[in-house]
């Protein structure tokens, strides 16, 4: 009897203790998966962040006062941003930030022999994608680009001299709000994220997720492959974005800084897969420019993975990326 | 004057009263936060629950068709087949639970048992009446929920026992 | 009625509850997801909509009865207003997570926000 009391103690001092561990998860999944999302207008592009972990509405505000804090020294619409107050001083002393910056993109510039140039501000205004496009004169495009060029630009310590052109963040801004956003969650306490500024793609912490290749003839929403990753980020640079018409001929934003011109090649878009946003998002367009074979190559010189996609419907994937990739609409080969 | 049919009618109708009135009180308490709007302690339990119990099956389940007809009347179609289905199921479920269980469940036992089958049968009532299944979602939550009030309608239930006795006895001499 | 208040198998049927619970909660949670809004009427879906691609408010007046209205916004869809006396659809609130379900039973309306397999685009 005195035996059978003991194993009745045990018997409910384990039930309690699991009953008291169940009702605890609860309040756990309640406190630290919480999700927080939020979609807002910034940068000239959507911003949409959905956060799971104990931390999720504060990141969600931070992240919304970041990219605010961003867009005011990226922009060249401001005359009073970072970038506008460079480029009318042909350089100067850079924060550490913008010079980490610089110096990523001075690099992506070199290795891919001038494929990706960040000077080519003035080039873009002639064209005016977004607002008032038109073709401009062979010669007036002639004259601006031989003016500009990523090897006019230095930058010595933090002191950066541009030796002509006109800085233009554009093609990389999304990548950076990246970088920021991520450095933003790995200060809190957050379990997983998924950002997307403007389709570029930050994946945040272990769970994996599938991000979606817009289909580069339907619409923005509808996915032809898909890709599945874990904290890593991903940028698309695709002909169908910002283009226009003249002439029955169509123009794209995407500009081969060797003619001025908007890059005619096989290749419809092209995806990057790096850990760092400013980079994926400077390989994107650089792979762009360069075609499958030279962008490939460029962007296992960054240890970075690549799908490439061709007018024609084809798909070609790097080593690393074809194991993650799934082709979910049936007219495009993966080859 | 043994159990007469009248004296039982009218012990049912007072026992119905008193399930109504705790309904109403009930509707009172503001939305809980988490939990899908709508989900309430169901304390008229407490009085159905005695009936099961010491009246037997017949009156349990006349009060509890009594309340599903009030709240047909008085909350429209919808909250009538809700408090049907849900009451129905529990009602069964404590009738079936009080008689050959009762050596091995106690009250909160018992209780917390019927309140899920509430739940059960007013989840599966709005399944089919809105043809789909997605409300199944609030389920792990709302059993939780009727864990906390099966076991307070349980232990209310013993606090009032000897009151609700004493009531029947009047009827019951 | 002489029922005990408390005995053993209270504690078995408490537990066994918890576990399942937990265990539901688990898959649940497991489950992933895109913001999308699903309008069903009487089990037919009536309107998907994408909450992400939302720019401006907009309304969905449906033909039931009693009468519902529908508001959708950026990241959100939650019902405006309805013609029956609980108002219990309009007291769910915004949804705008993944899961989030509001009922209108007398409308037989439920709007839900539900996955789907991609869960973000890249473009």
């Amino acid at each position: 009897m005195g035996g059978d009391g003991v194993l009745k103690k045990i018997g409910a001092i384990f039930a309690a203790v699991a009953a008291v561990a169940i009702v605890a998860f609860f309040v756990w999944d309640g406190v630290f998966n919480k999700t927080a999302s939020k979609e807002f207008f910034a940068m000239d592009t959507v911003i949409s962040v959905k956060i799971t972990g104990k931390d999720a509405d504060k990141c969600v505000a931070e992240i919304e006062k970041c990219v605010a804090e961003l867009d005011s020294i990226l922009t060249r619409h401001k005359t009073t941003s970072e970038i506008s107050i460079i480029n009318k001083n042909s350089g100067g002393n850079l924060s550490d930030k913008t010079a980490e910056y610089f110096r990523l993109l001075l690099d992506v510039s070199k290795k891919s022999g001038g494929a990706f140039d960040f000077t080519l501000g003035a080039v873009s205004d002639l064209w005016g994608f977004g607002k008032n496009p038109v073709v401009p004169e062979v010669a007036e495009i002639q004259k601006l680009l031989s003016e500009c060029g990523y090897n006019k630009v230095t930058l010595s310590g933090n002191e950066l001299t541009v030796g002509g052109g006109i800085i233009d963040f554009g093609a990389v801004g999304k990548g950076i709000a990246l970088d920021e956003i991520r450095s933003i969650l790995e200060n809190a306490k957050v379990k997983e994220a998924v950002i997307s500024v403007g389709g570029s793609v930050l994946l945040y912490g272990e769970k994996e997720a599938s991000v979606g290749i817009r289909d580069p003839y339907g619409n923005a929403g509808r996915s032809i492959a898909t890709l599945s990753l874990a904290d890593t980020c991903i940028s698309t640079s695709g002909s169908y974005e910002r283009c226009f018409e003249e002439n029955g001929k169509t123009y794209h934003h995407i500009i081969d800084p060797k003619t001025g011109f908007p890059v005619e090649n096989e290749l419809i878009s092209v995806t990057v897969i790096s850990q760092n946003g400013a980079i994926s998002d400077a390989l994107s367009t650089a792979c762009f420019v360069l075609g499958v074979e030279k962008g490939a190559a460029l962007a296992k010189e960054f240890g970075c993975e690549a799908v490439f996609i061709t007018k024609d419907k084809r798909v070609y994937a790097t080593d690393g990326a074809a194991p993650k990739l799934e082709i979910t609409d049936t007219s495009y080969t993966l080859i | 004057m043994k159990k007469s049919i009248a004296f039982k009618t009218a012990l049912g109708a007072i026992l119905c009263a008193q399930a109504l009135a705790l309904g109403f009180l009930e509707s009172l308490i503001p939305p809980i936060p988490f939990l899908p709007p709508g989900a309430k302690p169901g304390f008229s339990n407490i009085v159905t629950m005695f009936a099961a119990g010491s009246l037997g099956l017949p009156q349990a389940l006349a009060i509890t068709l009594i309340k599903g007809g009030f709240a047909f009347v008085t909350r429209g179609f919808t909250a009538g087949i809700m408090s049907l289905s849900g009451g129905i199921l529990s009602t069964l479920a404590m009738w079936l639970l009080l008689k050959f269980a009762d050596n091995k469940l106690g009250l909160i036992g018992i209780s917390v048992i019927c309140a899920l089958c509430h739940n059960a049968g007013q989840l599966g009532a709005a399944a089919v009446i809105t043809g789909s299944g997605v409300i199944i979602y609030y389920a792990p939550v709302l059993a939780v929920f009727g864990i906390a009030t099966g076991a307070v309608t349980g232990i209310i239930l013993k606090a009032v026992m000897p009151v609700l006795e004493k009531q029947k006895q009047y009827f019951y001499r | 009625m002489k029922t005990k208040l408390f005995r053993k198998g209270d504690i078995a049927v408490i537990l066994v509850i918890l576990v399942a619970a937990a265990a539901f909660r688990l898959y649940q949670t497991k489950q992933s997801d895109k913001l999308e809004a699903v309008i069903t009427v009487d089990g037919k879906t009536v309107e998907t909509i994408d909450l992400s691609a939302v720019e401006s408010k907009r309304v969905i007046e449906l033909d039931t009865a009693p009468k519902v209205v529908i508001a959708v916004e950026k990241g959100a869809i939650y019902f405006e207003e309805a013609e029956c006396d609980d108002k219990l659809c309009i007291n769910c609130g915004k949804l705008s997570r993944k899961g989030d379900t509001a009922v209108c039973l007398p409308a037989k309306t439920v709007v839900t926000v539900s996955g789907s397999d991609v869960d973000v685009m890249t473009y």
